[in-house]
This record gives structure tokens, C-alpha cells and sequence, in this order.
């Protein structure tokens, strides 16, 4: 009887630990707590099918107050980017701001304090919301599905504790992390495009 | 060359029987697919059984070159489509018969919705520029098995339940950023059962 105890402990212990395996592929527990926001430029080199076609020159303005649908908001984020691709030029302009449970999205269309642009901490299955992808401004939906230790953008620059969110096909991807925002942006719906952070 | 392929004809065509059918595809389970009636003959020769068929396919846009759903680019159109397959047959106590199946399936006379390609042409790059241009689909030849259960309810008239299986293959073609042709193939399964009633000559 005591024999077939062991034989049954062994077996449940094997069960439990095989069940941990399996929930430590779904997902994984580190986070990221914030996203350091100053004023800067920077610039991010774009590419199609590996070759660099344009840049993408981004402002980020803080402290700013705007209204929103006759709302008015202080200490706002103004995130411009001003994207060249093959000589033509377009200048998309974002508008951000922290709250309790992340950065919302602000615009005159949507206002709500529940749309996250950012949703905070970024852990596992966050939700990103916003123009994400390398080449729409279009706003798109993300979700945080992997988290990178070190990550190598296109250029070859090395970011530390990046989170990686892609939308629901997969198509279009985002790198980020905490000191340095958006390292990388990607759009496999077309032809591969990439945008990638120049910290050089 | 020419001679013996007529030779097999000409034999073949001794012991030629003839049988019109009528089919009703199952469209309910398809998330893309409206309607996909058929006609056809089966042609039983001494050397084998062919199936040759019109089929009419009626899509409805599910998922776009922007947004793909579950993996599917379908736009709003209608095809017809001229399946041509081998099959073998079993009888089973006189008034059953099952038969499977193989062969290929090509596609003709698409209609699309302009519409549809306006507004997948209408979407703009963040730099300003059209995003996709000159944008097409065309359904490719693709091949397909088939399975089929027959009853014969009375003499030489048949009713069959059949199950098709295939892969779509939606060839798409446009210009990215006014300068890159892009050409790529969606695939998508659409496995149909079917209703189909068949008079023997």
C-alpha cells in the first residue's frame, strides 16, 4: 500500500510540475513600470525590405496643455513625428497623458480616461493603443506577448529589458522599454517595413 | 502521340455512360463563402471515371490586405469555376455507392467589388502617399479531394452527400508606395459538404 502511496506522489508531483512548464510558456512575469517621457528628439532610420528608405524625426514636448472635445487636460505629452519615406514627408502628431493606471489617449474623437495609449505597469498581455505601426498612422490595438532580457534593434543597437507587443495578426510589432520609449516599430502587412531607434 | 491519345478516345467512348448532377454546396460553415452551386457530368469510360463541373462561388469581403482575419484577404466577388477531377467508385448491395476522389479546380469570370478596392486603395502611408495601388486579387487553380456517399432512391436516380477539401489560394497583386510591386498568395482552406442529385444514362 505504501509503495503504491510513493508511486501516486510521484506521478501528482510530475502532473503539478509539468502544469508549471506549461504556464511558464504562456506568459512570463517581469514588468516594466513606466516610460520615461522628456522633452527630446529623435530619430528613427526607416527601412523596406532592409533597405533605408526615410527617417522618422520625433519630438516629444511635455507638460502641455490642450483641450480635447471641450475637456481641457494639463501636463499633456506631444509626441510629433515627422516621417520621410522616398522624399515625401508627413507630420503625425499624438497626444498623451499619465493617469493612474497608465498613459491615456487623448483626442477629440477619443477622450475617455479608460483608452490607454500605454497601459501600465507593461506586463504580460498589456494593452497599447495608438499610431504603432511603421507605416499607417492609423491608430492600432497591441498586446504585450514577449519580454526581452537584451534586445538588437535593425540598426544593431543594443536596448536592455524591452517588451515586445504585436497586434492581432501578428503583422505589426512594437519593441519598447522604459528609458528609451519606442526602439522599434514593424509592419509585415506589405512589404517588411521597419522603423528603428538611432541613439547614435 | 496524337494517334494513340485518339485511339484511347475512341475506345473509351465504346463503353461511355453519362451522368448529370446537380449540386447544393453547404455554405453555413463558411465565414466567406455566400453561396456555391454546381452542375456537372460524371463521364464513366472503360478506362475511368471524370467529373466536370461549373461551379458559381458568391464571397463576401472577409479581412483585407490592412486587416486579415484569421489569416483570410478576401474581397467582396464572384467567380466561376470549372472543377475537373478522376474518381474511383464502390457499389455496395446494389443501391449504395461511395466514391472518392481527386483533381484540380480553375478559376474564370471573376467580379469583384470596385468599391471594395476603392476603399482598400483609399488608405494612406504616415508619410502622405497612397499606401497600395493598382490592387488585385485572382483566385489560382488549386487542387482538391473529395469523398462521396450516393443512395440510389430509384433505379438510376442517386442522391449523394459529399465532403470537398481544398486550398484556396487568393493570388494578390498591387504597388506598395507607388513603387514596389508586391504579388503574394493568401491560402485558406474551404471544405464544403455537399447535397447533390445524379441521373445515370
Amino acid at each position: 500500500m505504501i509503495q503504491y502511496l510513493y508511486r501516486f506522489s510521484i506521478i501528482f508531483s510530475l502532473f503539478i510540475g509539468l502544469s508549471g512548464c506549461s504556464t511558464a510558456e504562456n506568459g512570463f512575469s517581469n514588468t516594466i513600470n513606466d516610460i520615461q517621457f522628456s522633452n527630446q528628439t529623435r530619430r528613427m532610420v526607416i527601412t523596406i525590405n532592409s533597405n533605408q528608405v526615410g527617417t522618422n524625426n520625433m519630438t516629444i514636448l511635455t507638460g502641455i496643455y490642450k483641450s480635447f472635445n471641450g475637456t481641457p487636460h494639463n501636463q499633456c505629452i506631444n509626441i510629433s513625428e515627422n516621417i520621410t519615406i522616398n522624399g515625401e514627408t508627413q507630420t503625425t502628431t499624438t497626444f498623451t497623458k499619465k493617469i493612474v493606471s497608465g498613459y491615456m489617449y487623448l483626442s477629440d474623437e477619443i477622450s475617455t480616461l479608460s483608452t490607454a495609449y500605454i497601459q501600465l505597469p507593461i506586463a504580460y498581455n498589456s494593452r497599447f493603443f495608438g499610431p504603432f505601426s511603421a507605416i499607417s498612422s492609423e491608430n492600432v490595438t497591441l498586446t504585450t506577448v514577449g519580454f526581452h532580457e537584451t534586445y538588437t534593434n535593425q540598426l544593431g543597437q543594443t536596448f536592455e529589458n524591452v517588451m515586445e507587443a504585436h497586434d492581432e495578426s501578428g503583422l505589426i510589432r512594437l519593441f519598447i522599454n522604459q528609458a528609451n520609449y519606442i526602439i522599434q516599430k514593424e509592419d509585415y502587412r506589405y512589404q517588411p517595413t521597419i522603423q528603428s531607434l538611432d541613439n547614435n | 502521340m496524337i494517334k494513340i491519345a485518339i485511339l484511347i478516345i475512341a475506345f473509351s467512348i465504346q463503353a461511355v455512360t453519362l451522368s448529370p448532377y446537380i449540386e447544393y454546396n453547404n455554405t453555413s460553415q463558411s465565414k466567406f463563402m455566400n453561396q456555391n452551386p454546381s452542375i456537372g457530368i460524371n463521364i464513366k469510360t472503360a478506362l475511368a471515371q471524370v467529373r466536370v463541373g461549373i461551379e458559381y462561388l458568391e464571397l463576401n469581403n472577409y479581412g483585407t490586405i490592412h486587416k486579415p482575419i484569421n489569416g483570410h484577404i478576401i474581397t467582396n466577388q464572384t467567380d466561376w469555376a470549372c472543377p475537373i477531377g478522376l474518381e474511383a467508385a464502390w457499389q455496395w448491395q446494389n443501391k449504395i455507392r461511395v466514391k472518392v476522389g481527386l483533381g484540380a479546380k480553375f478559376y474564370f469570370a471573376q467580379t469583384i467589388s470596385s468599391n471594395d478596392i476603392e476603399t482598400i486603395e483609399s488608405k494612406k502611408a504616415n508619410n502622405g502617399e497612397a499606401l497600395i495601388s493598382n490592387y488585385k486579387e485572382s483566385f489560382e487553380p488549386n487542387a482538391f479531394a473529395r469523398v462521396e456517399f450516393g443512395y440510389e432512391v430509384i433505379p438510376k436516380l442517386v442522391i449523394s452527400f459529399s465532403k470537398t477539401w481544398q486550398q484556396m489560394k487568393n493570388h494578390i497583386r498591387y504597388t506598395y508606395l507607388n513603387q514596389y510591386a508586391v504579388s503574394t498568395i493568401n491560402e485558406f482552406s474551404y471544405d464544403p459538404i455537399s447535397l447533390s442529385i445524379q441521373y445515370h444514362f
